[in-house]
């Protein structure tokens, strides 16, 4: 018997040697192979009955599938790499940007109170494509503190006011008109913990209690007591930066790990653009946040959560640069159709596109370059030239509409188009940088803008940019924009659909990077396809996620891996969010030790460098 | 086995343990009793000849480190053998040259032999040295005698067997080395003779231009024609780095007028190229501070040699050129543009005549996308607006293998295939 079932193993085991490859597997797994195998043991067994014959054929089956359960187990082993062992994140302070600090009011307080205050944030410089990354190098000056206080006293005097006490103070005072630690003491301890983002230790609580009181019995009310401890809080750091807090990984030394509360507020702003809510928070208290059970929980939690789409049109809404919404106007000669709702829908488009795509439907992030559903306005129906009930419907453009993916919806050509015209070179400018996370180099100093003057009569913009192909220092920046930007020439400056320009019939063909089309179906098929493309959604990502932008040097190898997940997931957003969530990355820090163990240290000193030698002077004599 | 045949063979084999022993044991050294060259003048006139002959030679960048004191060596060699120290050459009278006479600072730079008789290793390059005048020697070694002495002794060479034998360099020297004044052609210019002293005895640039055999000696045939050693990169590290090819080759000089090699060796830079890396010590430490006539007499003798072509490379294939044309356009076109023929505030040209393009051995190239180009920097005005981002992290070793390919066989260039493995050596 022994023998026998070496016999049937050894062609299987032998032919697992030579491929080592699912593409055996399915050889293995066929029917065609089953009833062989099975068929070679009967003749060598012919005198068996039917009874034997049927335990052959199942004896054989289960050997196959026993080898082939082998053979998937080794391969999921090959196919998906673990995480990089030096993987860790560097650790930050961060500002709150304007959106959070909204969000965060509004968590705690409702969105009647946080609609209510202008968020007193100063504007962030974008940082590796993302504002919130530019939140880890801001500062802060006396004039912000300010307003933050200002916006601190708006919101506390409301959250006190007679409209809102019942509800948002779980207690009442004995006497409106004097102090009562006890009920100031529940209501900062509560309130304290979810803006923090961490309970408020004793010694805290009470200086904040202190203040009511003391505040109470000056002002004889309890209220406006109340109001003065709970600004404190909203101007304190705690609340206003987001801080790593670190401490020692047991099961990585020289590394550390963020603290269960600082792990809460990353997964929270990262994949909610909020503060933890109260489940969060426990799960941070009871320490679930360091096991990879309990990460992995609360992680699905959140991601099933209604307010991950919230998290992920302020990352969108970041990545895309739609901050240039805040300011963007076309010239009404020019596009009278374009009024501040048709470019306040066009953002809006863009992000139901892609939350619906990618959060709804979980499919392809890829697609998004190439799908044709999207939703529509009625302010938007004008410029689409689409007819258009009240309020926002589903739609999807037909096979042989112009209209394909992101790159064709007027958030794209509108925002990346001068105020009366289009603008190949800020459209390819766009798509390099927002999508492929590839950097165009501002214009030198030096550049000569003539020769672009002279070309004002040209027709189209193909003639116009084509003085940046007769002068090599143009041409070495406009190749890397104009190709792929003259492709969405078919649109004008407000997005709206052209054939010709100034009656000329425009040609769209050119290249992105080696793949050439003629069609704006090709260039959209090129993006979609093009190999940057996952990289750049994951380096973003990474950055929105931690904090800050991705370190090329440090972070490289995380990243790299991080898309591989990504592409063994058939680019899906939610299992990308989830994975980075769960990663050692994005819960541990570096430190300096860790950095040296990476293999970057310090730099050799420069080389001696010989002073002027005694016998220059007399050389030059 | 016969008697006599018996004897011839243990003749034969006591013969030749005799003249291994001479060779391990005879120093080949020179003694005199007077001094080793007359001459007419002053002490002070002899000490300026004598700082403009070490300055010539570039003794300070080898014999001086980064933060130790002048000429009191300590800087590490990292060789293919092990790790070589340099001495020092201050007049102290422990732990420099302050006891030897010139007989003995001759027979180190002529012959490579210490005062005690021990074999130098040519990481000390006398197989240049050697043809250094008596005259110049006298004014090195009165020169050296005159600044401070710096009492330091540097760390012992780290050397595996049996390269630590240095009674086996009798040996080598045997093979590959000749000794011996350089040797005037009498059918040749003064000026060309000059800048032959230098070149070959003087400046040795046949340390680093000339391709070495695997005992670590120049090849003569291939003299002047590239060689590759092991030096700093950015990072601190030791990487291999190539020193382009000299002569006359369209790979080497052959684009480069006299005027051109003049500049380079005064200004480090010139239409094609801008110095960076180890080239830089020898510029900024040497060859900027000598006479223009030494330069001219230089670049005369350097325009002369004949070309040594370098092996054709591989050609890349069409999608190999076209991924790096990609790659180029993105991150290197915007400076060097897209024609390759550089800009003048930007980036310097690489369409052609860049030696390091063109070398055949892509190292030093590599080094410069990796890591950036380390530019010479003060006293020199800076020449580009901003300077060479690395790229060792941004771009996988197949995409800078990509980009390189398509930079050394574009417009003028022809230097062959770069693969990931040479990038990733040169990680």
């Amino acid at each position: 018997m022994k023998k026998d079932l070496r016999d049937q193993l050894n062609p299987l085991l032998r032919g697992i040697m030579v491929s080592r490859g699912i593409g055996h597997l399915k050889f293995l797994l066929s029917p065609d192979s089953l009833f062989k195998m099975w068929n070679v043991n009967r003749r060598r067994e012919s005198s068996l009955s039917i009874l034997s014959d049927i335990y052959l054929f199942l004896r054989t089956a289960l050997c196959i599938t026993c080898t082939a359960v082998l053979v998937i187990a080794c391969g999921s082993e090959v196919s998906e790499p673990a995480e990089p062992l030096e993987s860790a994140s560097a650790p930050r302070t961060r500002l709150l940007t304007g959106e959070q600090y909204s969000n965060s009011i509004a968590a705690v307080f409702g969105e009647d109170i946080a609609n209510s205050v202008l968020p007193p944030i100063p504007p962030m410089t974008r940082t590796e494509g993302l504002l919130s990354s530019g939140a880890a190098f801001v500062g802060v000056t006396s004039d912000q503190i300010s307003q933050i206080q200002q916006s601190a006293a708006s919101v506390s005097a409301k959250v006190v006011d007679e409209n809102h006490r019942d509800f948002l103070i779980p207690c009442s005072p004995e006497s409106v008109e004097a102090a009562d630690g006890n009920c100031a003491s529940l209501f900062l301890q509560s309130t304290g913990r979810l803006l923090t983002r961490q309970p408020l230790d004793e010694l805290r609580l009470a200086e904040l209690v202190d203040i009511a009181n003391y505040a109470a019995e000056q002002t004889e009310d309890f209220y406006a007591g109340l109001a003065l401890a709970l600004e404190s809080v909203l101007i304190s750091p705690e609340f206003i930066f987001i801080v790593d807090q670190q401490e020692s990984d047991p099961e990585r030394p020289g590394f550390n790990r963020l603290d269960n509360y600082s792990i809460a507020a990353r997964l929270s702003f990262f994949l909610w653009n909020g503060p933890p809510d109260d489940a969060l928070l426990l799960a941070a208290e009871r320490g679930d946040l360091h096991s990879e059970e309990g990460l992995l929980r609360e992680v699905d939690r959140m991601l099933s959560s209604a307010r991950l789409e919230t998290g992920m049109r302020a990352f969108f809404d970041d990545m895309l640069g739609f901050d240039e919404f805040n300011s963007l106007a076309k010239d009404p000669s020019v596009y009278p159709m374009v009024t501040g709702s048709t470019l306040r829908d066009a953002r809006e488009q863009t992000l139901r596109t892609i939350v619906d795509h990618l959060v709804t439907q979980n499919a392809d992030y890829r697609d998004l370059f190439v799908t044709r559903k999207t939703f529509m306005s009625p302010a938007l129906g004008v410029v689409y030239g689409i007819p258009t009930g009240n309020g926002w419907i589903p739609y999807e453009f037909p096979a042989e509409s112009p209209r394909i993916g992101l790159l064709t919806q007027v958030s794209f050509l509108a925002a990346n188009s001068h105020a009366v015209r289009s603008s190949p070179t800020l459209r390819g400018q766009a798509l390099r940088e927002r999508f492929l996370c590839q950097l165009v180099p501002d214009p030198p100093p030096n550049v000569d803008f003539s020769l672009l003057e002279e070309a004002e009569d040209a027709t189209t913009a193909r003639e116009r940019l084509n003085v940046h192909n007769t002068n090599p220092s143009c041409a070495g920046c406009h190749l890397i924009t104009d190709p792929m930007g003259l492709a969405l020439e078919n649109f004008d400056g407000a997005g709206r659909f052209r054939e010709t320009e100034n009656g000329v019939e425009l040609d769209i063909s050119g290249e992105l990077d080696g793949v050439s089309y003629n069609s704006i179906e090709g260039l959209a098929t090129a993006v979609r396809d093009h190999p940057k493309l996952p990289n750049c959604l994951v380096n973003r990502l990474f950055g929105y996620g931690t904090g800050g932008p991705a370190s090329l040097q440090y972070d490289r190898d995380t990243i790299n891996w991080l898309e591989s997940r990504f592409v063994a997931n058939e680019y899906k957003l939610t299992a990308l969010l989830r994975d980075l969530a769960v990663s050692k990355a994005f819960s541990t820090v570096r430190t300096v030790d860790s950095q040296g163990k990476m293999g970057v240290g310090e730099a050799d000193a420069v080389p001696y460098r010989l002073a002027e030698p005694d016998f220059s002077s007399q050389l030059q004599r | 086995m016969t008697l006599s045949l018996r004897r011839f063979v243990l003749l034969t084999v006591a013969a030749l343990v005799l003249m291994a022993a001479i060779i391990l044991f005879s120093s080949g050294g020179e003694n005199g009793d007077g001094p080793i060259a007359d001459h007419n003048l002053t002490n002070s006139e002899l000490l300026v000849r004598g700082e403009y002959l070490v300055v010539a030679g570039n003794c300070a960048s080898c014999h001086t480190t980064a933060v130790g004191e002048y000429m009191a060596g300590g800087l590490a060699f990292e060789t293919d053998f092990g790790t070589i120290y340099s001495t020092n050459i201050t007049p102290d009278p422990e732990t420099g040259i302050g006891n030897w006479t010139d007989w003995d600072f001759l027979n180190s730079m002529r012959h490579g032999i210490r005062p005690n008789g021990e074999h130098l290793y040519p990481a000390f390059p006398y197989p240049a040295f050697t043809k250094v005048s008596n005259e110049d020697l006298a004014a090195i070694f009165a020169y050296l005698k005159s600044i401070p002495a710096v009492q330091l002794t540097p760390p012992e060479n780290e050397l595996g067997f049996p390269y630590n034998q240095r009674s086996l360099m009798a040996f080598w020297k045997l093979l590959y080395f000749d000794s011996g004044e350089f040797e005037t052609n009498s059918e040749q210019s003064a000026e060309w003779n000059r800048g032959a002293y230098l070149v070959e005895a003087l400046t040795h640039c046949s340390a680093c231009h000339t391709p070495r055999n695997g005992l670590g000696a120049e090849q003569e045939h291939l003299f002047l024609s590239g060689g590759a050693y092991l030096d700093r990169v950015k990072s601190g590290e030791h990487r291999t780095w190539i020193a382009p090819n000299l002569t006359s080759s369209a790979r080497g000089l052959g684009l480069w007028t006299q005027e051109n090699v003049e500049d380079y060796l005064k200004t480090a830079r010139n239409e094609f190229l801008e110095s960076f890396g180890p080239m830089n010590e020898v510029i900024m430490n040497s060859s900027r501070f000598l006479s223009a006539e030494d330069v001219k007499a230089m670049a005369t003798y350097l325009k002369s040699i004949p070309a040594i072509n370098e092996a054709d490379g591989v050609t890349p294939d069409a999608q190999i050129m076209g991924n790096g044309r990609t790659i180029y356009n993105l991150h290197c076109g915007t400076c060097h543009l897209p024609t390759g023929e550089g800009d003048p505030e930007m980036a310097p040209k690489l369409n052609s005549g860049s030696l390091v393009v063109q070398a055949a051995n892509p190292a030093s190239m590599l080094n410069a996308i990796l890591y950036g180009p380390e530019i010479p920097g003060a006293p020199l005005e800076p020449r580009w607006l901003d300077s060479m981002e690395e790229f060792q992290f941004l771009l996988s070793d197949a995409e800078i293998a990509a980009v390189a390919s398509y930079i050394r066989n574009s417009w003028d260039n022809s230097a062959g295939l770069v693969t990931p493995e040479q990038v990733a050596a040169q990680r």
